[in-house]
């Protein structure tokens, strides 16, 4: 989703939000992550008015104090960015790739889905089709995307085939280099 | 959800997750990761991030040989542990990836530090503006850096990011290299800051 992403030519606004979209917004985010409410007052306190980019593909991000930290595609949930994931490492369920995939994902590849049923993979049956997850790799402790599942983890086990996780945000990309928003 | 707050105890852990009552050993990798999650008494949690990437440090063999240099650097710079990591050069042998298509992930390309320009293009018999082009690749936030030179000259100034542009109401030209030397001076070297004197009206 940000692999094509540049900070001067994808964004097209960046607009103060009406204190109503906010509380909005606020919501559908506590609701997504029930139990990131007390440490999401704390980066979004608030009063502190929030923005919201539009960017290319109608991928909106959310903008507090200059730093953008959950982004939506269309009608998706609200994801965070990797560099919050870090932080708070709670968000999504995970789910865990082999070695031999990280230089794809790096490259800005979806997960296939050989890359969660092989041998250092590990796949987390409870998730739906379409909830939002992140990646980790074996032997690594950090994440190393955000991703959607195309499939079920059932579908995934079975079919063994094509693209198990759309993978929307992932380390190195634009959005991982868009720290600071004017 | 229940709304309901103890005023003691630690709050509960916000991870959701479930962990069977087993040994660590036994756990699947995923149990594993959550409970070393669950482990974690604060947030946030901090990262290091190394380099112009701004790569974790598991992460940095996977960069482009230059950047990964550069990841080196700072950490031994800023004294952070690489932990056993080490810098392979990648002579004599190559790897299956040498292509650098996919794969490596490739460096971005960092603006080259340009000259600073400063010029006078006239506006009738007696007045002019300055233009100052070529801040942009010092880094500099152009509309911040119009607004002190606007402050500095009690005059109109603007920004142009596409043009990587500021344009001062009123002939500055030498005041406006000694503000540039005076403020940007670290970021600056002088010899890169020349006056053009009188331009072209820009079409």
């Amino acid at each position: 989703m940000f692999r094509k992403f540049d900070e001067k030519e994808s964004v097209s606004t960046v607009t103060q939000l009406k204190s109503s979209v906010q509380k909005n917004i606020r919501n559908q985010i506590i609701d997504t992550y029930p139990t990131f409410e007390p440490y999401f007052t704390e980066i979004w306190p608030k009063k502190e008015p929030a923005r919201l980019a539009k960017t290319h593909e109608k991928v909106e991000v959310l903008v507090v104090d200059h730093e953008p930290i959950f982004f939506k595609c269309r009608d998706s949930q609200w994801l965070p960015n990797i560099r919050l994931l870090h932080k708070y490492p709670f968000l999504l369920p995970i789910q865990q790739v082999d070695e031999g995939a990280i230089k794809f994902i790096l490259s800005g590849a979806d997960i296939m889905c050989p890359g969660l049923t092989s041998k250092g993979a590990f796949l987390d049956m409870e998730t739906e089709k379409g909830a939002g997850v992140q990646v980790h790799c074996e032997g690594k402790e950090l994440a190393i995307a955000v991703g959607t599942m195309a499939m079920t983890p059932k579908e995934i086990k079975d079919v063994n085939k094509g693209v198990g996780i759309a993978v929307n945000h992932c380390l190195n990309d634009g959005l991982w280099h868009w720290k600071h928003v004017k | 959800m229940s709304d309901v707050e103890s005023d003691e105890g630690p709050p509960p852990h916000p991870a959701l997750y479930e962990l069977p009552d087993i040994p660590f050993d036994e756990m699947s990798p995923l149990q594993k990761r959550w409970h070393k999650i669950k482990a974690i008494p604060e947030f946030p949690v901090k990262v290091v991030y190394l380099g112009d990437c701004e790569m974790p440090l598991e992460y940095v063999e996977y960069l482009s040989e230059d950047m990964r240099k550069q990841a080196f650097e700072q950490a031994a710079t800023e004294d952070i542990d690489i932990g056993g990591l080490e810098l392979k050069e990648s002579g004599g042998k190559k790897k299956s990836q040498s292509r650098g298509g996919r794969g490596a992930v490739k460096a971005k390309k960092k603006a080259e530090p340009q000259k600073v320009k400063v010029g006078r293009v006239s506006r009738g018999k007696k007045k002019a503006v300055t233009h100052v082009t070529g801040l942009h690749s010092y880094e500099l936030d152009l509309k911040k850096t119009a607004k002190i030179f606007g402050s500095k000259f009690a005059c109109g100034t603007s920004s142009n990011e596409k043009n990587d542009e500021i344009v001062i109401q009123g002939d500055f030209i030498d005041e406006v290299i000694d503000l540039i030397l005076d403020k940007f001076g670290d970021k600056i070297p002088e010899n890169m800051i020349v006056d053009i004197g009188d331009m072209k009206k820009a079409g």
